[in-house]
């Protein structure tokens, strides 16, 4: 299969899912029988055929998988509603599906398991898991817990959706706004547990990012809005640079010292394109973190005057003390190390930053640069300590003040 | 689908509220009417408040009866209504225009199918 056929059937999958878990009104029903579905495509796979058409035939071997596991599971005293009555009455080894799945059924599925009713680490569970078609067991590696506590939650997850009457449909006009907010939200935070890897597996964070940028896609199809495609030209400016991130020792590598040769320019250039047609006169944090990581990677050296500007106005629509510590970095390298060194004080006195690593790494840098050895010394040893995995420790290490001990 | 909107505020943070643009109705009577109106109201009531609450527990087969409600939570328990409604979607929409919505808070809990008070007055009202 090509990766072109991997996209198709990853787009199939969550329509196919969606589609069912609307018409049985159950998710984890709906999720099974397609599961059952892909294991049959991947027997013919392995024996050899190709399926011409996956959205076709995924459809109609999902919908005789659901109903089979209705008929075998359901006993006769349980009442099925009319609508469910009808949908399984064509069903069986060789029956037809009534309906096809629609282009909304991703979109109908994405915004369920992103509703504000359900808490925001179970919206990306549900996500990854019947969006994306993440195993429990990735997904529990992903959030650092055991995976039949991953599957409880899961399971919680899906009752609310089923008890509270959750709907699977696309959000009404005047709810739009602030739905695709909250999607924006999961998806960003799926892309940033990926790129920072906490789960130390680098397969898995790779395929967090990846998939956080399929989704993304998808929902700049559905939403021109700048924040959404600046969304999507941020993950990919990112990701562009993951071959340079680690050495071939698997070391990890700092952004001024990466090899950008390594640098994924098509991706580059995409993001560059889509950010070109992002304007509309507002400022959203996305579009603005997406035009200042554009300035990182194009040109010899990161523009910082230009970037120092882009955190100011960032700062105007985002609050976040990682914000301001990203500022402060970027007017040390725009206006010299104790112009830097002042705006640090000020992240810090703000309190709400606390055991940052980046804050005393970037101190120990400018109190390098102005000359104050000792000071930078003390710093780089507070961001030891708080070193958040053995891989940044490791590289921090190699970056002693003044030389190797 | 049946939910039951709960209705929760603290009593002093009345004094704060003012009439706003934002679809929040200012009055209990026009806001149960507009319910009615919209075919999903199926009960409501106030509550006098938690001054008048008396809790009963019963433990080892003694009854301990105390004033005061079961919680001792800021926002206190003002009313309710039952609503049915297509889904939650709606059951929101209709919570967040509650009078006490601005200065409270509104629970949306979903109510069980079926239910043995139904069927029992069900069947008295036949007798």
């Amino acid at each position: 299969m090509t990766a072109a056929d991997d996209d198709a059937w990853r787009d199939e999958r969550a329509r196919v899912i969606g589609w069912l878990a609307r018409k049985l009104g159950d998710l984890a029903l709906a999720e099974e029988a397609t599961q059952d579905a892909l294991e049959a495509a991947a027997a013919e796979f392995a024996h050899g055929r190709r399926i011409e058409r996956p959205g076709a035939w995924l459809t109609t071997v999902a919908y005789r998988k659901a109903v089979g596991i209705i008929r075998k599971r359901r006993p006769d005293t349980v009442p099925m509603s009319d609508e469910l009555e009808r949908f399984v009455a064509g069903g069986g080894d060789d029956g037809d599906p009534p309906s096809s799945p629609l282009g909304d059924d991703l979109f109908a599925l994405l915004f369920a398991c992103c509703h504000p009713a359900i808490g925001h680490d179970q919206q990306i569970a549900l996500t990854l898991r019947h969006v994306c078609g993440l195993s429990t067991a990735q997904i529990a590696a992903v959030f650092l817990v055991p995976e039949p506590t991953m599957a409880k939650r899961l399971v919680r997850a899906r009752d609310k959706i089923k008890h509270a009457g959750i709907p699977l449909r696309v959000p009404a006009v005047d709810q739009l706004d602030d739905r695709i907010e909250q999607v924006r939200t999961v998806l960003y935070l799926a892309f940033t547990e990926g790129w920072l890897g906490s789960a130390g597996d680098i397969a898995i964070s790779d395929e967090l990012c990846e998939e956080a940028i399929w989704l993304t896609r998808h929902l700049a199809t559905f939403d021109r809005t700048p924040e959404t495609i600046g969304l999507l030209a941020l993950m990919l400016l990112q990701h562009a640079r993951r071959a340079a991130r680690t050495d071939d020792d698997g070391h990890l590598v700092e952004f001024a010292r990466q090899d950008r040769t390594r640098w994924d320019r098509s991706a580059i250039d995409e993001a560059t394109a889509l950010l070109a047609s992002a304007h509309d006169g507002s400022i959203g944090r996305y579009r603005v973190e997406a035009a200042i990581a554009l300035l990182h990677v194009v040109g010899e050296e990161p523009d910082w005057p230009r970037i120092a500007d882009l955190y100011r106005v960032l700062a105007g629509v985002n609050s976040s003390p990682v914000v301001g510590l990203n500022a402060a970095i970027a007017v040390g390298m725009a206006d010299g190390p104790l112009a830097g060194l002042a705006m640090l004080d000020q992240v810090e006195a703000d309190g709400r930053l606390t055991d940052s690593c980046s804050l005393h790494v970037a101190r120990a840098e400018f109190l390098d640069r102005s000359g104050d050895r000792a000071g930078a010394l003390a710093a780089w040893r507070a961001a030891l300590t708080l070193a958040p995995n053995d891989a940044y420790r490791q590289a921090l290490e190699r970056r002693r003040p003044g030389g190797p001990a | 689908m049946q939910y039951m909107l709960i209705l929760a505020a603290a009593p002093d943070a009345w004094a704060t509220n003012e009439p706003a643009d934002d679809g929040v109705f200012d009055d209990w009577a026009l806001y149960t009417r507009a319910l009615h109106a919209a075919g999903v109201l199926q009960a409501g009531q106030g509550l006098h408040g938690n001054d008048t609450a008396t809790t009963v527990r019963v433990r080892d087969g003694r009854a301990t009866v105390t004033d005061g409600p079961f919680t001792e939570a800021k926002e206190h328990l003002i009313g309710y209504y039952v609503l049915d409604v297509a889904d939650l979607d709606e059951a929101i929409a209709w919570a967040s225009r509650a009078p006490n919505a601005r200065i409270g808070s509104v629970e949306v809990r979903p109510v069980m199918p079926g239910s043995a008070t139904a069927e029992v007055l069900a069947d008295g009202a036949a007798d």
